[in-house]
């Protein structure tokens, strides 16, 4: 092997080691991951709206009794969602939005820890000629005022959607254009 | 970084497969390093083949200089000529074009390239110092390799040793930011001379007349005639019939061609490349799809892709090897045209699930090569005696056909204790070793036959006796009674859905035979698709490599499961166990993925419905649309009414191009369409002779539509067109250029979306001249008024209630139409008119200085100068009109055609040939058809087609077309309707260019304004000015020498010994050329016989066709069209430049090639950097075709020529 | 949702500082950039701050023409990036050897 390949070898010899544990094999179908990870998202959903701040649950077993997301509860969301809306005050923007971002900080906080799916603002990126959709997948392993930090980090890049980035990345807040939590970054989905 | 490669030419013996097949003359690249190495191997081993014998593959990373040092041990002069790279012409193009110093190394000479790697990908290399297409040539007999630039900081390993590696067409590549991958480089190339152990010409051993020609993959073929032997003499299991086991590694062991490794999701790049020399193949890569464009995300998914001697594309694999669902075996990869196939242009991708350190063998013993796993990849686990991995995990048999799949087919077997191990936990028929679906519950099941029948295709009961369909079970009685009308299967799925399907084979066991084909024992057969996901052990619906055999024998059913995980298209669906034998008689259908939560309707009854080739989809959330799929054939072997067969080849199981063409089993030959005036302007008329049989597509105005495009056989390029409407290059982007035109290979599925602004009938058609003439043509019909069998779309506003009867056939032409009532439907209020005074008329061309002529031209001309050339003062050259974006162009049109003025006044044209000749005089009359344009289609597109008016003229008529420049469309073809058989090749085509809003067009010598010209320079007041190039490359002319005699091109145009047995097919034949003009190169090799020589202005002087004069870094536009006429397609490249692929999409990659140009293809090239490329090099830069056999010795080539310092003729650009 | 979206912020003032201000805590370490835009890629290391844009030597981008130079990014252009703290994963040397 090449001196050089064995520095990149190095570089990912954590990253391998646990990512191959964690890998499925071939018993294992990425399919129940995903309905274990819907589910947990679920809970999380309804422990959110319960709790408010406080940490979420994470009893995998409890989740698989309630496997399917109940479209009323899915409705709820909407309403809150509304409803949030409607008390916003417009003359108050300024004030309002310094305590949002700090609440949004907060909100972001819970998910230290957490593997989220990522998705940023441009159709593509592009690094060394390689252009990609801006898909990334983590744990939060830091959250700023401004930016969060994944740690590993996949780039979901078209012909290698399993590709660790060598080195952590930040994402600046306003760039991320939409965020889902608890994702698992093994599974298999479509990105075309 | 300067990287240094020296680099040898030398002859060598090639051997081509473990039978010994071998080409005695070939020549290749070498490294210096390796040259004496190879020379010993090939000593030692004079019918094994040798793997340092292979196309010289090198790389360098993006931004570094090449230098090659080229040593020639040939016995010409030849050289290296880069693509893609930017290097001084006058030093390192590898070639003696115009007034450059030679860049080519005599016979034991060197010289030293320099070169600069601007963008990552494949720099294809070649000789063109020998462009004979003979056996003499270079290119043809193997003389062609790659650099491949990879992206900055990468470096490469030996896949098997992981150590450096100097070349190789297989490497690892490594980037410190970017994932390793695997990279395979992989040249297809066809033509090369082949014997066998004999010293021979290979023979088929069915046939017993000689085998058809190699085509291949990096030195080597694999054709079913050598396994085959095999069988006969009873070394592998006898009793099979043979096409079925081709690709089989249980009965003969692993092919000679390329195998591809890598495990379960390795990131990966074909480089995928066409070295030499003639066909344009289809390359097909199972159960994987990639970008058309893989710079850009939003480029189409694809899953084969047409590709043209000396070009090449970049085979990005989504989701990396084994795609979505991680599957694993042996995938085939192939050239989809099937003779190709079948005589050995295939190989194998294979995907490892168990680590291979070298410990390991195949079931019949052969060692498994060690394979380094990828560094940033996790490590495969190691095999164990539970889990030996793929694919010994398979019981199949050494020797004997491979074993039917577990679970898959009913009342079949159950899992092995080993395939337990392997299965997934949810093992189910048709996904047993991954999770196809990913989970997804959403299922759709269809039951599906394949049954045979015999099918009439026209209205002269041309019939196929032995038609072989899929259809549903359910609809199985009701088609083989005649009710409903056969039609290949197309069925609808919404995006999202787990697809399982129930193949049943109600074939019979013999496919019998007759004048086309030799009695064959199809006993087997399957459904095999493309696009969508599955597990590629059992449901491949093939036996290829290690895998299993997923066919069943007759009256067995299989289940196969797909995942159609996103809107795919139409998927193509075939049998691949007799593809050969039996997929031209109707073996094939679609499967389409429309947008997710759509329902499907009958467009007659509005009823809910899952099958058909004409739909309308409902959708609650976008555009309602109509849906129509269309699959152009070739090789259809039809009876005519009395029993004969039409177009047989020369004996049974010849492969020589039998049978003819139609469209969704359906044809409609022009030669029955002449009506009682014998007029071929009439011929596309329903006035005249009614509707065709072949499809019609039915919408109402304003509805939006989708064109499902398919080609269900067998072995050639097809060119559809559609007059009127236009559609995005690749949908999901909105920058994406305008088309109206798309080359179609084999395999390839394509969708247009647009939407129809006016009623009429527009024509669409598969337009190259042989393929219209037998039929290949049909219309889109949008109604102004509600009819009864047409449903609206629910979200379209009602069509007005019928107060107009539907038009009716009289028998009579059409009354003539009237431009000026209407306006075209995207035209603005007040538009700029600009106005043409055309006229056709008939007068010879001179086509160069040799005295080849045309002394029957017909041309389009501006009235003003018609004088001119009429009395000889102006050799004609094709007629470019312009108009910029918002203008209403105006285009009166006048005929002078005379009777007496056509070669072939007995009716029947003789030279170029078409199949199924007939009677068809010459019309006097002729139209002006343009593409892409915005117009009235039932008054202005040129075509007297449906139920449209007349829009042709005759002698001494006149009509005013009415042409809106609506957007940026650049090059538009244009061309005559009214007689695509005695007219178009003669002359009557040119180009209409769509230039930006307020520019003006200038003649480049005087910068006096211009209304015409192929060479111009634009000036805009925002965007300066450029010059323009207009290249019109076309084919299928009848020529005469000096002397008077015909020219028979290609075959009196090769160069050095032509080879007797070549085979010419009918579409070959004829001249070719740009603008009118050709440089055959047999006239300048008569005259001074040095092959290196013959582009050499300093020894000839200018060709006769094109020299084009820039200054370094003018800006460049090449508006290249190719409106006539053969079928056979052509490459266009342009030394020492690059342009976007798509000029509209940044995004887009570079390009220096053009692929598979045919009969009405218009590009737009925006050289990069200007003239004389990125570094404005001065000197004199080739254009051409890239096809060795047979364009450039036929004349297809010219010059750019790019000064260094003022000329007293060319005035600079004013910026 | 774990996220309630009702506490997204408005406008990015606030955001935007605090990217400043971490990319000021940043002066002297190297940095990776991701842009939309040309040249797509920067690495190097962030010199000063300049209101909104980063002032950064330019080691590594995708073209060699334009590396070894100063280049200020607009912050709120910057798609992804990565500071290299001491004791943090180092980011990859490129270099064009073979």
């Amino acid at each position: 092997m090449s001196e050089a390949q064995n520095k990149k070898n190095e570089q990912r010899e954590e990253t391998i080691a646990g990512e191959h544990e964690g890998k499925a094999g071939i018993g294992e179908t990425v399919s129940d991951e995903n309905e274990i990870t819907n589910t947990e998202m679920e809970i999380k959903e309804q422990t959110i709206t319960n709790q408010g701040e406080n940490e979420t649950s994470h009893n995998i077993d409890e989740s698989k009794d309630d496997k399917n997301i109940n479209s009323d509860e899915v409705e709820d969301y909407d309403d809150d969602y509304e409803g949030d809306e409607e008390d916003y005050d417009d003359e108050e923007e300024d004030e309002d939005d310094d305590r949002k971002a700090d609440s949004f900080f907060k909100e972001l906080n819970v998910l230290l820890g957490e593997s989220v799916l990522l998705v940023t603002e441009s159709p593509q990126l592009n690094l060394l000629g390689q252009t990609f959709r801006p898909i990334f997948c983590g744990p939060i392993v830091e959250v700023g005022k401004g930016h969060l930090t994944i740690d590993p980090v996949t780039i979901k890049i078209l012909n290698a959607p399993f590709f660790q980035f060598p080195t952590p990345l930040s994402f600046p807040l306003g760039k991320i254009s939409h965020l889902t939590p608890c994702f698992d970054c093994d599974a298999r989905f479509p990105l075309v | 970084m300067i990287r240094r490669y020296h680099v040898v030419a030398v002859p060598i013996r090639i051997v081509v497969n473990n039978f010994g097949d071998h080409n005695p003359d070939g020549r290749m690249y070498v490294l210096k390093e390796n040259e004496e190495a190879v020379k010993e191997l090939v000593r030692k081993n004079p019918f094994t083949p040798v793997d340092l014998v292979q196309p010289l593959t090198i790389r360098a990373n993006e931004g570094d200089t090449v230098e090659i040092l080229f040593e020639n041990q040939l016995p010409f002069a030849a050289g290296m000529h880069f693509q893609d790279l930017d290097y001084n012409v006058l030093t390192s193009d590898g070639a003696n074009v115009g007034y450059n110093p030679p860049s080519l190394a005599e016979c034991g000479e060197s010289l030293l390239y320099r070169l600069q790697t601007t963008h990552e990908g494949i720099c294809f290399f070649t000789d063109v110092g020998n462009v004979s297409s003979s056996e003499e040539g270079s290119s043809i007999q193997g003389l062609f390799g790659t650099l491949l630039v990879e992206k900055r900081g990468s470096w490469w390993t030996d896949p098997v040793t992981g150590g450096p590696l100097s070349s190789g067409v297989y490497a690892d590549i490594h980037n410190p930011f970017l994932p390793s991958f695997r990279e395979f480089a992989w040249f297809f190339h066809d033509e090369m001379e082949v014997n066998d152990l004999t010293g021979n010409r290979p023979l088929n051993p069915v046939t017993n007349q000689e085998a058809e020609s190699f085509h291949g993959v990096n030195y080597r073929y694999e054709p079913l005639e050598n396994r085959l032997r095999l069988v006969e003499e009873g070394v592998v299991s006898p009793e099979v019939e043979g096409e079925e086991v081709h690709h089989d590694s249980w009965t003969f062991g692993d092919p000679a061609t390329p195998i591809l490794r890598g495990y379960r999701d390795d990131p990966a790049i074909i480089r995928l490349i066409h070295g030499a020399a003639k066909e344009t193949h289809v390359f097909h890569y199972h159960a994987h799809q990639w970008l058309r464009d893989p710079g850009n995300v939003q480029s189409e998914i694809i899953d084969a892709q047409s590709i043209s001697p000396q070009t090449h594309y970049n085979v990005q694999p989504l989701y990396g090897l084994g795609s979505l669902p991680g599957s694993i075996g042996d995938v085939i990869i192939h050239c989809h045209l099937y003779p190709h196939f079948e005589v050995g242009m295939w190989g194998m991708n294979r995907i490892f699930d168990k680590l291979q350190d070298g410990s390991q063998c195949y079931p019949n013993g052969r060692p498994i090569a060690p394979l380094q796993p990828l560094p940033d990849r996790p490590l495969p686990p190691l095999p164990t005696k539970e889990q030996p991995g793929f694919p010994n995990f398979i019981p199949g048999k050494v020797g004997c056909k491979a074993p039917r799949p577990p679970l898959g087919i009913v009342g079949g077997r159950e899992m092995t204790e080993l395939e337990k191990n392997a299965a997934i936990p949810d093992a189910r028929p048709g996904a047993v070793f991954v999770d196809t679906s990913l989970g997804n519950p959403f299922v759709v099941e269809f039951n599906v036959s394949l049954i045979e029948l015999p099918i009439v295709y026209n209205k002269q009961s041309w019939y196929d006796p032995k038609g072989r369909i899929y259809v549903l079970d359910e609809e199985v009685d009701d088609v083989l009674s005649g009710k409903k009308e056969p039609e290949p299967l197309v069925l609808h799925v919404p995006a999202n859905t787990c697809i399982r399907l129930n193949f049943t084979n109600r074939l019979p066991h013999i496919l019998d035979g007759d004048a086309f084909q030799l009695v064959t024992r199809t006993y087997e057969s399957a459904f095999h698709v493309h696009f969508v996901k599955f597990d590629v052990l059992v449901a491949d619906g093939s036996n290829v490599g290690w895998n299993y055999d997923s066919s069943v024998l007759p009256n067995e059913t299989i289940r196969y499961e797909y995942f159609a995980d996103t809107e795919l298209k139409a998927f193509f669906v075939h049998d691949h166990l007799f593809a050969l034998s039996h997929q031209q008689h109707g073996v094939f259908g679609a499967i389409v993925v429309q947008p997710r939560f759509s329902r499907f309707l009958d467009s007659e009854t509005g009823e809910e419905t899952e099958c058909g080739a004409q739909i309308t989809v409902h959708n609650p959330l976008i555009p309602d649309y109509r849906d129509f799929s269309l699959f152009v054939q070739d090789f259809v072997y039809l009876f005519d009414k009395d029993g004969c067969p039409i177009q047989p080849p020369q004996y049974p199981g010849s492969l020589d191009d039998p049978g003819i063409f139609a469209v969704n089993f359906k044809n409609e030959p022009l030669q029955f369409r002449l009506g009682k005036n014998c007029d071929p302007a009439y011929s596309f008329s329903s006035y005249v002779n009614g509707d065709p049989v072949t499809p019609i597509l039915y919408a109402y105005e304003g509805d939006p539509i989708r064109i499902r495009l398919l080609q269900g056989a067998h072995e050639e390029s097809h060119s559809f067109n559609v007059h009127g409407l236009r559609w995005p290059q690749d949908r999901p982007s909105e920058d994406s250029e305008l088309r109206s035109q798309q080359h179609i290979g084999i395999s390839e599925s394509f969708t247009f979306e647009m939407y129809i602004p006016k009623s009429g009938d527009y024509l669409w058609a598969f337009e190259t001249e042989e393929d219209v003439w037998n039929g290949t043509w049909g219309l889109i019909r949008a109604y102004d008024q509600e009819v009864e069998h047409l449903i609206p779309l629910a979200d379209q506003p009602l069509p007005e209630p019928r107060t107009r009867p539907l038009p009716e056939v009289t028998g009579k032409p059409p009354a003539p139409a009237d431009p000026q009532c209407t306006l075209p439907p995207e035209l603005a209020h007040d538009p700029p008119v600009r106005q043409y005074s055309v006229v056709a008329f008939q007068t010879p061309i001179l086509y160069n200085s040799f005295g080849d002529h045309d002394p029957y031209g017909i041309v389009f001309a501006l009235e003003e100068n018609v004088e001119d050339i009429l009395s000889g003062k102006k050799n004609p050259e094709p007629l470019v009109l312009r108009g910029n974006i918002g203008d209403l162009v105006e285009v009166t049109l006048t005929s002078r055609l005379q009777l007496d003025l056509f070669p072939f006044t007995d009716g029947v044209h003789p030279y170029p040939p078409v199949k199924e000749q007939g009677f068809y005089p010459p019309s006097l009359r002729i139209s002006l058809h343009a593409s892409l344009l915005d117009y009235d289609v039932t008054t202005s597109s040129g075509d007297t087609v449906g139920f449209n008016p007349d829009q042709t003229v005759g002698p001494g008529e006149t009509i005013t077309y009415r042409w809106h420049v609506q957007s940026a469309l650049g090059t538009c073809a244009m061309w005559d309707m009214a007689d695509l058989r005695n007219h178009r090749s003669f002359g009557t085509f040119g180009a209409f260019i769509a230039e930006p809003r307020f520019t003006t067009y200038h003649d480049p010598r005087t910068m006096e304004p211009v209304v015409t010209g192929t060479d111009v320079v634009l000036k805009n007041p925002l965007a300066g000015s450029s010059r323009e190039f207009v290249l019109i490359m076309h084919d299928g002319v009848r020529l005469e020498d000096q002397q008077g005699k015909v020219i028979i091109d290609p075959v009196d145009g090769v160069l050095l010994e032509s080879d007797p047995d070549d085979e010419v097919d009918t579409y070959d034949f004829g001249s070719r050329g740009f603008n009118y003009r050709t440089e055959r190169l047999i006239n300048r090799f008569k005259k001074h016989p040095v092959l290196g020589d013959l582009f050499s202005s300093t020894v000839h002087g200018d060709p006769a066709t094109p020299v084009f004069e820039a200054y370094a870094g003018d800006p460049v536009i090449i508006r290249l069209t190719n409106p006539s006429e053969r079928r056979r397609t052509h490459t266009f490249h342009l030394h020492g430049h690059n342009w976007k692929q798509d000029p509209r999409e940044l995004d887009s990659s570079d390009v220096s090639v053009v692929g598979h140009m045919v009969a009405g293809e218009a590009h737009d090239l925006y050289l990069l950097g200007g003239a004389g490329g990125t570094f404005n090099y001065p000197g004199d830069y080739m254009y051409r075709s890239g096809n060795i056999r047979w364009d450039i010795e036929q004349g297809m080539w010219g010059i750019i020529r790019v000064h260094s310092k003022p000329q007293p003729h060319l005035p600079p650009l004013d910026y | 949702m774990t996220l309630n979206s009702s506490s997204f912020p408005h406008s990015s003032t606030a955001e935007e500082q605090a990217l400043i201000d971490q990319f000021k805590g940043a002066i002297g370490h190297k940095i990776f950039i991701l842009t939309p835009s040309y040249p797509f890629l920067f690495i190097g290391k962030i010199i000063s701050l300049k209101e909104n844009n980063v002032e950064l030597f330019v080691e590594t981008t995708h073209f060699a023409a334009l590396e070894k130079r100063i280049w200020l990014i607009h912050i709120p252009h910057i798609e992804v990036f990565y500071i290299e703290f001491p004791g943090e994963p180092r980011i990859p040397e490129l270099n064009d050897m073979v």
